[in-house]
């Protein structure tokens, strides 16, 4: 019971509203859990919702998923370096044989496009994990997020703006590159 | 044929949603338990006694009157953006656009600094070595500055501490006050009173009632913040009103049990004969209080409960705030270097510097003198008592113009609890210095305020909008944008079945 009061969802969070502005953010017809890029690459998108006192956020999580080459398990998450600027790309293992992350790891941080694409995306979190035999890739950014206020009362969302727009597809496209090529 | 669309449409968007009764309870509830909330009942029982429980039963029915008028008003815009919707719909962008930043930003600039203030003084008041060396390094409200500044560095490193304990919290705090209460109650009193709430050092007539009325309304501040979920709600037209009062009546109570054990159980002594200070006047009073009922664990289980309790308030102010301000600066309506966000942590710092900024200068200005909070308290009630005038004159006005309008619920013997509420309203306000203070303390701060904000509400609708300021928005255009952010429900299909009034 403890558990389940912990994990219910926050008082006022409407499932699927912050999709619908995404939906209209990144000007599509229709949306129903994921979309397709000009260049045919499948883009799910879902909900994470992260609970405060008398508040609540809703994130967006993009993901691309392609087929890997083993079973095994692996995790890596990538995020920006830099102490007040962005200096570079790192990535760091979570989880997985250390062998195999290692030429993931190289394979992602040397990719010339990927890191055009990423320096000047504002990613809060970025995953690239192997289960199953697939890979799935899951980006976070920092807009495409609605913040749901009760003191003061107010929602809002945070625009996705044009300038970031291309460079989330972009950066998906060629993650969604390296891994089918890994 | 377009009425019907509307209307079926708006019954459909009532009853969908997926927060029940029991939520919408607890988030009423759980809005009240703040300290300077705690702070107001101690003083208004301790110089008021029995007037001042007269006065909150009098502060109680207009809140009722007016929960009716924002129940009718949220069934015609059971709309995300609440009270701007209204007031829009009935006056106009300019009182729209005043009404809500008088609402929440103002009564936020000055309940969120007595927060700030208070936060770490009721907390360390029940810690008798650990009070004595804060006042010595400067004052226990910096802990309340300092909280402010923790959470704002946790938050620049993306640390997220009071995810998920929402509901713990909630209830936490109202047992708390609860448990207090009825042990005050039950113990043998320390003080022989007259009555349960013992005689008023300020005298019981009525025009002293009136001048305290508007310290009672403080303690449900809050109530209409359940409005924003009437989407959310389930069958929200009947779920609503009921939530309201039941919130409302659960306060009351909450208060009423603790007001009456405080007054049975700490003797209201005379600290100061010049300036008439009593026990019950300062922070003082709650740990003698906790001491009296449960001993030596009272004060600790107390101090403990407001500790959390302001540490919650002051995070989420600092975990929301920030990405406020980030999404203006997104959408150009703040500097460019509001955007800026750390390369690792990803979050927005400059925004959480500027939140941060505002609660401490504005408390540092004010010296943190808890003596100032009554100031502050009285200063949010008169800008949250002019929005909830605008809300009430406009939903007069929506009956008085468009009666054509589907309303799941109807205010009953309408406009009696309007002009109740109002009336009870602007006599509050007219009175809402109590005896012994200076009312230009209370005024010049909010008028000065609610000027900058008429100023900027003025200048925003003629200069930057280009429309007039006084032109109500109507309410299917509210509604068709409101629908049409529901999922599966393209803008363009729900416009097409808007009617148009003439």
């Amino acid at each position: 019971m403890f558990r389940r009061l912990l994990d219910r969802a926050p008082s006022g969070y409407r499932p699927g509203v912050t999709l619908e502005h995404v939906r209209r953010n990144l000007g599509l017809e229709a949306l129903g859990g994921a979309f397709t890029t000009a260049d045919g690459l499948r883009v799910e998108v879902a909900e994470r919702v992260e609970s405060q006192w008398l508040m609540h956020l809703v994130m967006t999580e993009f993901s691309v998923r392609a087929p890997a080459s083993r079973q095994s398990t692996l995790s890596l998450e990538m995020r920006h370096i830099g102490a007040w600027r962005r200096t570079g790309v790192a990535c760091a293992r979570l989880r997985g044989e250390s062998g195999w992350a290692q030429r993931v790891r190289q394979a992602l941080e040397q990719d010339a496009a990927l890191r055009a694409a990423l320096m000047p995306l504002d990613f809060k979190r970025l995953r690239v994990q192997a289960q199953g035999g697939q890979w799935c890739v899951t980006l976070e950014h920092m807009g495409a997020s609605e913040v749901v206020n009760q003191v003061p009362a107010f929602r809002r969302y945070i625009r996705l703006d044009e300038r970031q727009r291309p460079l989330l597809v972009a950066a998906l496209t060629h993650l969604h590159r390296c891994v089918s090529t890994l | 044929m377009h009425t019907m669309s509307i209307n079926h449409r708006l019954t459909e968007h009532l009853n969908r949603g997926t927060v029940g009764f029991p939520t919408a309870l607890a988030s009423t509830i759980g809005l009240i338990m703040a300290s300077p909330v705690i702070l107001t009942a101690t003083m208004g029982f301790g110089i008021g006694g029995s007037a001042f429980a007269l006065a909150m039963l009098i502060a109680v029915l207009l809140m009722l009157a007016q929960a009716t008028t924002f129940a009718e008003a949220a069934s015609i815009l059971p709309t995300t953006g609440s009270v701007y919707d209204y007031i829009n719909c009935g006056m106009g962008r300019f009182f729209a656009i005043t009404g809500t930043l008088s609402a929440y930003l103002i009564v936020h600039v000055f309940a969120g600094t007595a927060e700030t203030i208070m936060s770490g003084v009721m907390a360390l008041v029940n810690f008798e070595h650990l009070n004595t060396l804060a006042e010595s390094a400067g004052g226990s409200w910096l802990l309340g500055v300092a909280f402010v500044l923790g959470f704002g560095v946790l938050n620049a490193f993306g640390v997220s501490v009071f995810g998920r304990a929402e509901i713990i919290l909630t209830f936490g705090m109202w047992v708390t006050l609860m448990v207090f209460g009825v042990l005050g109650l039950l113990a043998a009193p320390a003080v022989q009173l007259d009555g349960w709430f013992g005689e008023s050092l300020v005298g019981s007539d009525p025009m002293t009632v009136l001048s305290l009325v508007g310290m009672a309304m403080f303690m449900f501040v809050g109530c209409e913040f359940v409005t924003p979920l009437a989407p959310d709600l389930r069958k929200s037209a009947s779920v609503m009103p009921k939530a309201m009062i039941l919130g409302l009546l659960g306060v009351a109570t909450c208060m009423f049990v603790y007001g009456a054990a405080m007054k049975r159980q700490v003797e209201n002594l005379l600290l100061d004969p010049v300036t008439g200070l009593h026990v019950l006047d300062t922070p003082m009073a709650i740990p003698k209080f906790a001491t009296q009922v449960m001993g030596s664990i009272g004060p600790v289980w107390l101090g403990i409960g407001f500790l959390f309790a302001g540490a919650a308030t002051i995070n989420t102010l600092m975990a929301g705030v920030p990405r406020i301000l980030y999404g203006m600066a997104v959408d150009g309506a703040l500097p460019r270097c509001f955007t800026y966000l750390h390369p690792r942590f990803k979050t927005p710092l400059v925004c959480i510097a500027v939140a941060a900024l505002i609660p401490c200068v504005h408390a540092w200005y004010l010296g943190g003198n808890a003596d100032n909070i009554l100031h502050l308290v009285l200063a949010a009630v008169c800008a949250w008592s002019t929005a909830y005038l605008l809300v009430t004159v406009s939903v007069v006005i929506l009956r008085i113009r468009r009666p054509d309008l589907p309303r799941a619920y109807r205010s009953p013997l309408f406009p009696l609890p309007q002009i109740l509420s109002s009336l009870g309203i602007l006599v509050g306000m007219w009175y809402i210095t109590p005896p012994g203070m200076n009312p230009a303390d209370i005024y010049v701060p909010f008028g000065i305020m609610l000027g900058g904000t008429a100023a900027y509400a003025l200048f925003w609708t003629l200069v930057v909008q280009k429309v007039n300021p006084f032109k109500p928005a109507r309410v299917e255009d509210v509604l068709a944008n409101e629908f049409a952010r529901e999922p599966g429900q393209p803008a363009s299909e729900y416009s097409a079945h808007v009617s148009s009034p003439a």
